[in-house]
């Protein structure tokens, strides 16, 4: 699936997107810095009435959350990570294989973690500061 | 009698371990090649398996600094919330071990709570209440401190952190990840106002710092290569301005609201030359106490939570042996 949206609209495509996702237990979100990645979970995180602060994982690797609809939520960003060993280390792969909803960013530094019913979301920016969102269970 | 308390630090990338004597901290003793050395191997930045490297030699070093023996010791704390799960791991169960074996009470201490309460290790410390704005890689907070054990998040970041926004801002820039401090130092010879970048409107007292990027990355894309290296110092200048403006903003906005005025900060990003430079004239001109905690006490570090398990050993508040690490940032 595609879309595109405003800054103003995010909110609307996060929910559509859930919709459209919610099976999958991985997310992965493709895209450069400042695609929008950490803003687009922001909003998602909102959609499934979270009770924590979304905020960038970047530094912790790993963020837990408690949300109403989806239970735990772990929001990951392996920006920092330069391996898979390193990803295993930090604890990545607990996470993948929990069974609670996984949000990951910079999913490229570990490709080889992410479980075969991936959803894979690449973000990238369009005209007017719009961006672009496609949506894939087969990595693009 | 005096109360003394081994504090272990294992939330992140850094080992650390403290001890300290009613409320003096006696030793701060910080992971580092030294360590690495002495005990042979290598240092593997990001991994659990550091940390289980690095604890024993690390407790070692900070216990004999402080001239203080294990059967000596009041009360053994540790980081519990927030880190990395594996990282915390290490150290709550070496601190939980450590208890037993001794038989003293464990007291688990939150690292931002703890960040906070570093500007207590201080010959002239902050008069409660005050308010800390607490700035690193990971986090962005301003937090009301009416006593050492009643702090409330006022204010945070709802994207990236301070130091976050530095380090990617840089990266933009073609500068090395992470690049905040080489910003800083750049940032000293360029004009902040040479070039203007979006502050975000984010209501109430939070933050938010991926416009920032957006339109630093926006901006840099209608460049050439040749110009954003002729300009770098203007434009280091430039984002470490906007990037203190944002933080000042939401600073004395949380002053008029609360009026207190002992401002506090903390963390890693504390040590910006030009944070240290706004806080300090905002403070003349508003008439506000500033305070800034040595840098060793701004950094992740085992004193800051020494100083943390000290109040919370003045008013019983003790864990128990099934304590287990979270990687929540909220308390």
């Amino acid at each position: 699936m595609k879309m595109e949206f405003s800054l103003l609209e995010v909110s609307k495509a996060a929910a559509t997107l859930w919709h459209y996702g919610k099976n999958a237990k991985v997310w992965a979100f493709h895209g450069e810095m400042g695609a929008g990645k950490t803003t687009f979970i922001h909003m998602l995180c909102s959609q499934l009435q979270t009770t924590d602060v979304v905020s960038s994982p970047t530094f912790a690797i790993i963020n837990e959350y408690q949300t109403q609809a989806a239970g735990t939520v772990f929001h990951m960003d392996w920006y920092r990570l330069s391996s898979e060993e390193e990803a295993i280390q930090a604890g990545v792969e607990d996470c993948l294989i929990s069974g609670h909803l996984c949000l990951v960013e910079w999913p490229e530094k570990a490709p080889g973690l992410l479980l075969d019913n991936t959803l894979h979301i690449y973000l990238s920016t369009a005209q007017n500061q719009n961006r672009l969102l496609e949506a894939s269970f087969k990595p693009l | 009698m005096s109360v003394t308390i081994l504090a272990i630090e294992s939330s992140c990338d850094e080992t650390a371990a403290s001890v300290c004597v009613d409320g003096k901290i006696l030793s701060n003793y910080i992971a580092n090649q030294t360590v690495h050395e002495k005990y042979g191997g290598v240092v593997p930045e990001l991994a659990s398996r550091a940390h289980l490297q690095n604890i024993v030699p690390v407790v070692d070093a900070a216990l004999k600094q402080s001239g203080h023996l294990l059967s000596q010791l009041n009360a053994i704390a540790f980081t519990q919330a927030p880190g990395l799960i594996g990282s915390l791991l290490v150290g709550v169960q070496f601190a939980k071990s450590l208890a037993l074996a001794l038989d003293k009470p464990l007291i688990a201490v939150h690292h931002m709570q703890a960040h906070v309460l570093a500007n207590l290790i201080n010959e002239s410390p902050p008069a409660f209440p005050f308010l800390c704005l607490t700035v690193s890689g990971g986090h962005t907070q301003i937090v009301l401190a009416k006593s050492p054990l009643d702090l409330t998040v006022i204010g945070e970041t709802i994207d990236d952190a301070a130091g976050e926004a530095f380090d990617k801002t840089a990266k933009l820039l073609g500068l090395p990840y992470p690049g905040g401090p080489l910003v800083d130092k750049y940032a000293q010879q360029g004009n902040p106002l040479a070039f203007k970048f979006a502050e975000p409107q984010i209501p109430e007292l939070n933050f938010s710092f991926s416009g920032l990027k957006t339109s630093v990355l926006y901006f840099l894309q209608k460049q050439t290569p040749e110009f954003i290296q002729a300009n770098i110092l203007d434009l280091c200048a430039s984002v470490q301005y906007t990037i203190i403006q944002i933080l000042m903003k939401k600073l004395k906005k949380a002053v008029q609201q609360t009026g207190v005025r002992n401002i506090c900060i903390a963390g890693g990003v504390s040590a910006n030359s030009g944070l240290r430079k706004a806080l300090q004239e905002d403070g003349k001109k508003y008439g506000w106490n500033t305070f800034i905690p040595p840098f060793e006490y701004c950094t992740d570090n085992a004193g800051m939570i020494a100083i943390t398990a000290y109040y919370k050993y003045l008013a019983g508040d003790f864990t128990t042996l099934d304590a287990s690490p979270s990687a929540r940032a909220s308390w």
